[in-house]
């Protein structure tokens, strides 16, 4: 049975014996769900995406990936880019992105991508739905170009609009899930004391949630700093 | 489920109202929501609340009016009409005096070297040395995406749909102080948590590098980590 918005409706109509709260919980679930996304980042969250072809770029602010392939998936950050089968580029800060290259002679040659870096995010508008998608530069402008370029993003869950609607979260945690709503909606109601308790609920929650992430086989050891017993001792000889 | 668009702030506006349960707010909410917004560009230190603007100093030219308010300048890149990637060094609009005062030994070059920002009478200007050789097209960064004006409720702000609940809990967090004042505690508490979370993004990055480093100078309206001098500093 999957957890669903429909599940948290009801549980947070029983909890604070209040009805009508069944639109505002839809809002936040997907909040809650946000907030969780922003506590911790999992490799099952990290997605790929390909230029699908040949992409030689010649403005420092281009875009591999098209606004469309882009639109739909939710990027919050783009954790690297690979360019062939082999080379990953280096991502830098803006500043340090450009200011590396003072000391290279200060001019612009030819060849296989270095260094990238997103020196923005802009908006992209599709019908009634706009988005922010980011921009990004990369080192030489003008690479060679014969090769697909890659990129790992980290992505956000899609946002529930309908009551049927759940994911792996809600599936997983959905006590987390609940306690974070619940903490919303006694602070809707006034009910400081409550409200405490099911924000230290949800906060536990989370924690235990990064926990168990971090001890599953796929989570990304690296980006939490955690690592199997025998790396964190400096490694197998 | 495809894709999470950006709320309108009208959609924003009524559930800061709803989290405050008060459906009488007006316009205020919004001044709510437009202040909350800047103190997250204010404080967060990602790419997102970065921009760039693009300009062309003439052939033969050594600056070039902005059209727009480069708040925190943070880098630029300058291309010629061949597409060849020039990087040029900032300094302070001090020492592009200094530099241009010096003269001879620059200008010997066809590259862009240095560059600043500075006023020039009333108008911010982009200054290069030495001056152009061909057109040159400048790409300028900065930090700070600041509402000049509270938005309006058909607009939508530049902020991911993942991010929306940090400008929630700000906005409510402010209207609680007027509305709920017994509550604000919480509510402020929630939203300096949302927003820590948002700002440790930074360190989720592969190589955890540190983004925003404000370029020093009288432009650096905010106070962000200071680069380093990339220009010695006893010229003589």
């Amino acid at each position: 049975m999957a957890w669903t918005v429909e599940v948290f409706q009801d549980q947070v109509q029983l909890m604070t014996d209040h009805k009508g709260l069944a639109s505002k919980t839809i809002t936040w679930v997907n909040r809650t769900i946000a907030e969780i996304v922003c506590k911790d980042y999992w490799l099952k969250q990290i997605n790929t995406i390909s230029t699908g072809g040949a992409s030689q770029v010649t403005t420092v602010t281009s875009q591999w990936f098209t606004d469309t392939q882009m639109q739909s998936l939710n990027p919050i950050d783009m954790q690297r880019i690979d360019y062939s089968t082999t080379a990953a580029l280096w991502r830098q800060p803006v500043q340090d992105f450009y200011a590396n290259f003072h000391g290279l002679n200060a001019s612009h040659t030819v060849g296989n991508y270095k260094n990238f870096c997103i020196p923005q995010w802009t908006s992209y508008v599709s019908g009634t739905n706009q988005y922010l998608l980011p921009r990004l530069a990369v080192y030489p402008i003008t690479g060679t170009g014969t090769t697909d370029l890659t990129g790992a993003y980290l992505a956000a869950p899609d946002k529930f609009d309908e009551t049927t609607d759940s994911n792996w979260i809600t599936n997983q945690y959905p006590q987390v899930v609940l306690a974070g709503v619940l903490r919303r909606a006694f602070l809707y109601i006034g009910d400081s004391q409550r409200y405490l308790i099911w924000k230290a609920r949800f906060e536990n929650g989370v924690k235990d949630m990064i926990l168990s992430e971090q001890t599953s086989v796929a989570a990304t050891p690296h980006l939490r700093g955690i690592l199997p017993e025998e790396v964190q001792r400096g490694g197998p000889e | 489920m495809a894709g999470n668009p950006i709320s309108l702030v009208s959609a924003l506006a009524e559930e800061v109202a709803d989290t405050l349960r008060h459906d009488n707010l007006d316009t205020r909410i919004h001044q709510w929501i437009g202040l909350a917004f800047n103190d997250m560009v204010d404080r967060s230190p990602i790419e997102l609340f970065q921009e760039a603007t693009v300009v062309t100093v003439a052939d033969g030219d050594s600056s070039v009016a902005f059209t727009t308010d480069i708040t925190t300048p943070m880098g630029a890149t300058f291309v010629d009409a061949n597409s060849k990637l020039y990087v040029a060094s900032y300094v302070s609009s001090t020492d592009f005096s200094r530099l241009t005062a010096i003269g001879a030994a620059i200008t010997a070059s066809t590259m862009p070297l240095y560059w600043t920002i500075k006023q020039d009478g009333t108008t911010q200007k982009l200054f290069i040395s030495p001056p152009a050789s061909g057109a040159i097209v400048a790409t300028v960064f900065w930090a700070g995406k600041y509402l000049s004006t509270s938005p309006g409720g058909s607009d939508k702000l530049d902020l991911p749909y993942h991010f929306e609940h940090v400008l929630v809990w700000g906005a409510a967090a402010l209207g609680a102080m007027a509305v709920r004042p017994s509550l604000h505690p919480l509510f402020q508490a929630e939203y300096e948590q949302a927003l820590g979370d948002m700002q440790q993004i930074v360190s989720y990055h592969p190589d955890a590098t540190p983004v925003r480093r404000s370029i020093t100078g009288v432009h650096a309206g905010s106070r962000k980590m200071q680069a380093p001098p990339r220009f010695p500093q006893n010229i003589s």
